[in-house]
């Protein structure tokens, strides 16, 4: 053969082999990675998860132990009370490692339960089309135009607040977001040619789904679930901040904050550390949002402008 | 010489290494004359024309070489004497008019503006040369067109107006990157009539870019020819169409259909694909796919010759027989 | 435009219809009904004088005759009697509306002054080091609990400072103020409450003007810009900024229900008489005929919010044509 030919050979799979070299899924841990304030968010959250699982090995003192109460009560913080004492003289400390298992587990299965529900509807939505979707979606549009907020209030009026009636509540304010985008997938899947293809060949429904609609859909659905979580953090905490979510004597994030809205000129620290806390917690899982969407989906070239 | 460009180099500093879009580029353009750019995808003709304006999008920067025009160095310009060069001295035209006109605002207003940025006119006068240009540039009814939103106009019209945006600060030289590549056939004709009208009624000169050689040789006066970041050949065009002497200028040729004489011959294409700009052959980067390549292609790098008609870089390209 | 405008309104109204007929289905979901939920975990009451309660409020009916009571009365605008207060739900709520009202506006002001100025100059200023004082700034005022920086801002300015005051929207001797008095001590008593919702609010505006802004940079039509000879800020005055705003408008309309939401906690927390203190202690009353009514204007508003959020859009958007869709 041409000389030239031999040598275009070589060219072409020289570049093969080098694009191929990562997989997307890679390229993305490693972009992950290279972004410093969303890996150590992550380290963060992972500390505070830990803290909250081993917080009964953890705390030095009972949560919910009441002693000798004039003795004890409002103590600023100290070594023997990292974080002080409240009223009753409980060390807040101990009650702030507790009150993280009860906010974090909150708020993450109220995320698990807002998205599977949401998921669900969403799938049932696209894939039945037509007046069924029509209507989803009508009951969707109705859902959303409930402030958040309020439609978490009027659910704790109607029902009585317990902590797996709290979770429902939360992911019931959650969920139409989640349908929306997922039942936006499987509306364009219906569009691609390779469904189509699939189809032909005779895969069933449910398999399509499974093989093309989740590594597309993965992504977005991560990175709504991490600002989910801190959105359903943020709103059992205000819920209990107000005497409408976990209520006293669990400790809380949000309860105790409230606990100390009154003695705020005199024992500041009942509300600044578990409030402390709350903002740490919901910054981490924003920027570990923003750095899953950053190495999810990476923009081109940046500019510098001015 | 109105524009001299000397050794140009442009650099961008990707994540796989860098890349030379722009690697010791030299040429001039006449007052008066349109030169022709040719070359495909990814031969870095755009980014020429970027470095020229000092527009270069980072991670990109111009690292090396010489701009002259009109005696200034482009290059070594301060922002005020920068500012009034583009528009004013150099225009520039883009290849899509629907992204290159801004679309919340009329077509009216964005030529206005630059008329009364570069020519110092107040609003109403700024508005009667608007018109009048318009008008100038084929586009029937200028007064109702220039309120017109550039979504509402055809893209044939977007183009002129674009056009109009461009040459309404009178520059000197317009540089035109791919401008009728987003068009239909019918008319892009127009639009090469239109640059050439510019040419003679304005007194401009062009720097034209673009991978259809057909549409170029139409048009410009002198030709050069890209290849991965470098002048493989530039000449007057009849002596570039009807006698092509480098081989990628040949391969090029070869793939233009021709009316006429020669129709039954098939078309050639050239083998292989463009390389990675990060990744390029040593010596001549095309000799891997070049038919007439020979062992000293890939040991050295062949620089632009005088060969009588033309300036030529191919070591197969030798001083006129 | 007034055609895009009736049939947005048009639109509004299966949806405000949607909203009441759902109202009425969450609060009966519950077993039992309001005046059970009401009553039963207070105290032991005489089932004649609970039946009798019943009868008044026409809770005996069958629930499709309720529903129909409940269309009829709510397009009136007779929500019933509140049962903490013991007045009609309607003249409380022309009590308290007005002043969550005047909270949001405001609020929603300093959102759209402070959030597109940072965001602003955080774009254009990008990877300097304002920008990122401005990017971690509005991290942590949006990530923060209202309650929290609430509580804080007012150890801070209240307590320690004592500049401003800790609750109420107008003093005691506010009768005896003059005119101008009258203004200044309502302005006063706006400052921290507004600045909580406020500056949560820009917070986010921020962050989003700078990511938008960001993008529009990136548009050609700004590369032909710089290349017609425009100064920096030229470009980003007259020839981003519209384009970058151009969704911000429905962001905002978007922030009225979270807004909406803070201004529960913020007036709880000031003792602000508006319609989240009130939806607050209802809730913590089970005043039924109360929770039920603030919702539904809440969700009325939420609408109202949007549709004026679309118009803006129209407005702004040359591109969209008059019947609302977009070319």
């Amino acid at each position: 053969m041409a000389p030239g030919a031999e040598r275009v050979r070589s060219v072409d799979s020289g570049a093969r082999e080098r694009i191929g070299a990562r997989s997307p899924w890679e390229v993305s841990v490693r972009r992950f990675r290279a972004n410093r304030l969303a890996l150590w968010s992550l380290y963060v959250l992972a500390i505070l998860v830990l803290a909250a699982l081993l917080a009964p090995l953890l705390a030095p003192h009972d949560p919910l132990a009441i002693g000798d109460v004039m003795a004890t009560r409002f103590q600023p913080p100290s070594w023997a009370h990292p974080f002080g004492t409240d009223e009753f003289g409980r060390d807040l400390f101990s009650r702030a490692l507790y009150g993280a298992r009860v906010s974090l587990s909150v708020g993450i299965l109220a995320m698990l339960l807002a998205t599977s529900i949401g998921s669900l509807y969403g799938a049932v939505s696209g894939y039945f089309g037509g007046i069924v979707d029509g209507v989803m979606m009508r009951i969707v549009d109705v859902w959303i135009a409930f402030p958040a907020f309020y439609l978490m209030l009027l659910l704790v009026g109607v029902f009585e607040a317990s902590v797996p009636v709290l979770i429902l509540i939360l992911a019931l304010t959650a969920w139409p977001p989640t349908a929306r985008f997922i039942r936006g997938e499987i509306l364009s899947l219906r569009e691609r040619d390779y469904v189509e293809a699939a189809r032909a060949m005779g895969l069933p429904a449910h398999r399509i789904i499974l093989r093309h609609l989740i590594p597309g859909a993965l992504s977005p659905v991560l990175v709504t679930g991490a600002l989910a979580v801190a959105g359903m953090i943020g709103a059992e905490a205000g819920l209990s901040f107000l005497g409408l979510g976990i209520s006293p004597p669990t400790p809380s994030w949000g309860n105790m904050v409230a606990a100390g809205k009154d003695a705020l000129a005199s024992a500041w620290w009942i509300s600044f550390f578990p409030g402390a806390l709350l903002t740490i917690t919901l910054i981490a899982f924003s920027l570990v949002a923003d750095g899953l969407r950053d190495a999810l989906d990476p923009k081109a070239l940046d500019q510098k402008f001015v | 010489m109105l524009l001299s460009v000397s050794g140009l180099r442009t650099r961008f500093e990707v994540d796989e290494g860098e890349l030379w879009p722009v690697n010791g580029v030299s040429f001039a353009v006449a007052a008066g004359e349109t030169l022709g750019l040719v070359g495909e995808s990814g031969s870095g003709k755009s980014m020429v024309a970027l470095s020229i304006m000092d527009l270069v999008p980072s991670p990109g920067r111009v690292v090396a070489g010489e701009v002259a025009f009109e005696g200034l160095d482009l290059l070594s310009l301060g922002g005020a004497a920068k500012r009034r060069m583009r528009g004013g001295g150099i225009g520039m035209v883009f290849q899509d008019p629907a992204v290159s006109l801004n679309p919340v605002y009329r077509i009216g207003d964005q030529i206005a503006d630059v008329v009364r940025l570069h020519r110092g006119l107040g609003k109403a006068e700024a508005r009667r040369e608007t018109v009048h240009l318009l008008g100038d540039l084929g586009i029937q009814e200028p007064e109702k067109r220039a309120r017109a939103y550039p979504f509402e106009l055809s893209g044939g019209m977007r183009q002129r107006a674009q056009i109009a945006v461009a040459v309404a600060g009178r520059p000197k030289l317009l540089i035109a990157d791919e401008p009728t590549t987003a068009l239909d056939a019918t008319v892009q004709a127009e639009i090469c009539d239109l640059l050439k009208y510019i040419q003679g009624e304005f007194g401009m000169s062009i720097l034209l870019i673009s991978h259809d050689l057909a549409m170029v040789t139409d048009v410009a006066d002198r030709i050069m020819v890209m290849y991965a970041g470098r002048i493989v050949e530039i000449g007057h065009w009849t002596a570039i169409s009807r006698e092509p002497r480098h081989p990628y200028t040949k391969g090029l040729m070869g793939a233009i259909p021709h009316l006429g004489a020669g129709s039954g011959r098939p078309l050639e294409s050239i083998p292989g694909t463009v390389p990675d700009l990060a990744d390029l052959p040593t010596g001549c980067s095309f000799h891997p796919r070049c038919p007439e390549a020979g062992d000293d292609c890939q040991a050295a790098l062949p620089r632009l010759e005088d060969v009588g008609d033309r300036l030529c870089a191919c070591f197969r390209v030798g001083r006129s027989k | 435009m007034l055609k895009y405008i009736v049939r947005r309104l048009i639109l509004a109204v299966p949806l405000i219809f949607g909203i009441v007929t759902a109202t009425f289905f969450l609060a009966h979901l519950a077993p039992g009904d309001p005046v059970d939920l009401y009553l039963q975990p207070q105290r032991q009451v005489d089932p004649a004088v609970i039946e009798r309660v019943r009868q008044e409020r026409g809770l005996d009916q069958p629930l499709h005759i309720q529903y129909v009571n409940w269309l009829s009365s709510s397009a009136r605008g007779d929500f019933g009697e509140s049962f903490l207060l013991h007045r009609p739900v309607r003249d409380v709520l022309a009590e308290t509306v007005p002043y969550t009202l005047l909270l949001i506006l405001a609020a929603l002001l300093v959102d759209a002054l402070l959030g597109i100025s940072l965001g602003v100059v955080s774009a254009v200023k990008r990877g300097t080091k304002l920008d990122r004082a401005v990017t971690l700034g509005s991290l942590v005022l949006y990530a923060m609990p209202g309650f929290w920086l609430a509580l804080m801002l007012i150890l801070l300015f209240s307590v320690q400072l004592g500049w401003f005051p800790t609750s109420q929207a107008t003093s005691l001797d506010y009768a005896d103020l003059g005119a101008f008095g009258k203004l200044l001590d309502r302005l006063w008593h706006l400052v921290l409450p507004v600045t909580v919702l406020g500056v949560a609010g820009a917070a986010a505006t921020a962050r989003y003007m700078r990511g938008r802004l960001l993008d529009v940079l990136g548009e050609e039509y700004i590369t032909a810009a710089r290349a017609r000879g425009f100064r920096g800020w030229t470009i980003v005055r007259r020839h981003a900024l519209k384009n970058a705003m151009i969704p911000i408008i429905t962001i905002y309309g978007m922030s009225l229900p979270l807004m909406l939401g803070g201004a529960t906690i913020v007036e709880t927390i000031f003792a602000w008489p508006g319609m989240g203190r009130l939806t607050v202690d209802a809730v913590l009353g089970r005043d039924y005929p109360v929770i039920l009514a603030t919702t539904m204007v809440a969700a009325v508003l939420t609408v109202l919010g949007s549709l004026l959020a679309d118009v803006g859009y129209a407005v702004v958007d040359p591109r969209v044509s008059y019947d609302g869709s977009r070319r």
